[in-house]
């Protein structure tokens, strides 16, 4: 970040209680202006809550919010000059698409005649000026979507808020939508929050990702700062699809910079670290993505698998299967393979995109993007 | 839900077929029931005195409309009916006015005693009619207001409001939040986000508690008598009551069944208006 940045939204040590349950914990974020930045996490980690807290549509019980550098901690939603696009479109049903839009306006008595221009615009801008006469009920999944997010643009808001805008439409409308977004934020360049549970969105569409579990910040980053440089087990288990192996493996030797492990049934390999171990550890998680195995050549096995399941996606070959001891391994391999059910597969690793994670499931092996 | 849903003793496709078959006989039996009553009642409204006894549901030989004549003069149905029909009409509208921003507030605002103020709503169901009688005719008649039919309306209303909040208060409950948050963010106050989004949302709610009211003091019988004396100001139930002391001695029977065909016209019109946003509005969880 540097020094002429400027922020358009501030988090500080935000701190939310429903009752005796600390729904968010410590909450520090900072967004660039322009920036389209995407709070991912599993259900119920606290993402969509961290939102509406930031809409005002929730109040916080520690901590301070600034919009455009204006602390609007206790600001009514209105007045925070943000726009939400919500998960179930939030149209209102007994109005027509051009009365859904123009409605912010009619709120804040905008005269009839900038009102009209406003949405006619608006309704050119997403490509839904034949449906303006039209009631949400007469429209499409991805058309209400449109409309929702019309309604939040004549808002002309400092940040855009969606909230999992994109979860109840059909995998098809979603990419295309998806592509929609990340048009809309090239055009209006305005600062733009973004929750989602489904990592797919979070790194094709993000700036940066904030990666939430259990109320808490696990690690904020550009996407592939997360998926090459996990902070943790959980960051590495969420972020890339499909998601991390995690498979105990025995520690051969450790050294300053790096450990040798041993997968079971597999071979020694050294991999480098960037963290020492705090003691002796006899065993250690490893982690390794499904993407980074190959299929071995004559005597380069790091590990051998059991066959268990093989998908075959056409482009690649998802193959499925056990390592000694009943731990489950998935592998991802370019091109088709056939691989009969119940056969031995040997595998090499990339031992440079190993990742080591110790007993507090911290990464040892945070490498130099 | 997911408790409940498990810990319900499973039934046989046998015993649920013959429930099934239980209730749908129960349901139509009584529909056959109502749907003959009326049937009857309308037909006989047709007849001579002579027919009305022998004929049962056959049709009348020829249709003597001077029946309906002689309750609207003779009876005075004429002279009640715009009684009954300006007391009801006005009393459902300020009970549906006075109870919609009370069960909204009391379905979605936060505050502390809100759910005392709900189960105090619900008790007002409970209490019973004739117990009112001479609280609300001392009331009245301190307010100057007793044998009028402004009084009379504004019982009406007290007694409805109870029964409307509860109503209402299930259904406002039932519409989503986003949209409240929706409004809010578009920079809606409390009461616009009640004027303009939920309010009108609440239309089949609102027409649901409409019609049950107004079938309910347009057949109002009990308090009517107690509180109206002058014959001028008497509505339809009590007029139907005088018509039937009067037909009893001339036996003229098709008179007192056309009264009470003219009587029961009204609320089948408002039905028919609005029985389709009712049933929508039953359907979406406000009436339970």
């Amino acid at each position: 970040m540097t020094a002429d940045t400027k922020i358009s939204l501030s988090i500080e040590n935000v701190e939310k209680y429903y009752g005796g349950y600390r729904a968010l914990s410590d909450i520090d974020i900072s967004v660039v202006e322009g920036e389209f930045l995407v709070l991912v996490g599993p259900s119920g980690c606290g993402k969509s809550t961290l939102m509406r807290c930031i809409a005002g549509l929730e109040k916080i019980d520690a901590g301070t919010l600034r919009i455009g550098g204006r602390d609007v901690t206790s600001a009514i939603p209105s007045e925070r000059g943000v726009a939400m696009v919500f998960q179930s479109y939030a149209l209102y049903p007994h109005m027509t698409v051009a009365d859904n839009i123009g409605f912010p306006l009619r709120i804040a008595k905008r005269p009839k005649a900038e009102i009209k221009a406003r949405v006619a615009e608006v309704g050119r801008l997403l490509k839904i000026e034949g449906l303006l006469s039209r009631r949400p009920r007469e429209l499409s999944g991805g058309q209400r979507q449109r409309v929702a997010i019309g309604r939040a643009l004549v808002h002309q808001p400092q940040i855009y808020l969606f909230d999992e805008p994109l979860s109840n439409l059909d995998a098809a409308l979603r990419v295309e939508m998806r592509v929609e977004l990340a048009r809309l934020h090239n055009a209006t360049g305005t600062t733009m929050v973004y929750v989602t549970h489904d990592q797919v969105e979070a790194m094709t569409m993000a700036n940066r990702i904030v990666v939430m579990n259990g109320g808490v910040i696990e690690q904020i980053g550009a996407p592939l700062e997360l998926f090459n440089n996990p902070a943790n087990r959980f960051v590495a288990g969420f972020i890339g699809q499909p998601t991390t192996n995690f498979v105990n493996g025995r520690v051969v030797s450790a050294d300053a910079g790096a450990i040798t492990v041993e997968l079971p049934g597999g071979k020694p390999f050294p991999v480098a670290v960037t963290e020492r171990l705090k003691g002796p550890t006899p065993t250690l998680e490893v982690g390794i993505r499904p993407q980074f195995f190959s299929l071995a050549q004559d005597g380069a096995a790091d590990l051998t698998i059991t066959v268990d399941v093989v998908e075959q996606l056409g482009d690649e070959t998802l193959i499925y299967g056990e390592l000694d001891g009943d731990q489950s391994i998935t592998v991802q391999v370019a091109g088709q393979h056939h691989v009969a059910r119940g056969a031995r597969l040997d595998l090499a690793v990339d031992h440079d995109k190993v990742m080591l994670f110790d007993d507090r499931g911290l990464n040892l092996c945070r490498r130099p993007s | 839900m997911a408790g409940i849903s498990q810990t319900a003793p499973r039934r046989s496709p046998l015993m649920r077929l013959g429930g099934r078959i239980l209730a749908y006989s129960l349901v139509w039996a009584w529909a056959a029931f109502t749907i003959a009553s009326m049937v009857w009642v309308v037909l006989s409204a047709f007849k001579s005195k002579r027919e009305v006894l022998r004929s049962g549901f056959r049709l009348p030989s020829e249709a003597n409309w001077e029946n309906f004549g002689t309750a609207w003069t003779v009876g005075k149905l004429g002279a009640y009916f715009p009684n009954s029909l300006i007391l009801v009409t006005v009393s459902v509208v300020i009970v549906l006015v006075v109870s919609a921003p009370a069960a909204y507030v009391l379905s979605r605002a936060k505050f502390r005693g809100r759910e005392t103020l709900t189960n105090v709503f619900v008790l007002g169901m409970a209490i019973p009619i004739p117990m009112l009688f001479i609280p609300v005719f001392s009331v009245l008649a301190w307010l100057r207001l007793n044998d009028s039919l402004t009084g009379v309306s504004l019982v009406f209303v007290a007694i409805s409001i109870p029964f409307t909040v509860y109503l209402l208060t299930g259904f406002f409950s039932s519409l989503p939040k986003e949209l409240e948050s929706a409004a809010i963010l578009d920079g809606c106050t409390d009461f616009q986000v009640f004027r303009y989004v939920m309010l009108p949302m609440a239309g089949p709610g609102l027409a649901t508690a409409g019609i049950l009211n107004f079938i309910w003091l347009w057949n109002e019988y009990q308090l009517s008598l107690v509180l109206l004396n002058s014959p001028d100001n008497r509505t339809l139930p009590l007029g139907l009551y005088a018509l039937q002391n009067a037909m009893q001695y001339t036996n003229n029977w098709p008179g007192l069944f056309a009264g009470v065909t003219i009587i029961i016209v009204p609320t089948i019109i408002v039905y028919a208006i609005l029985s389709e946003r009712m049933i929508s509005g039953m359907t979406m969880g406000a009436v339970k």
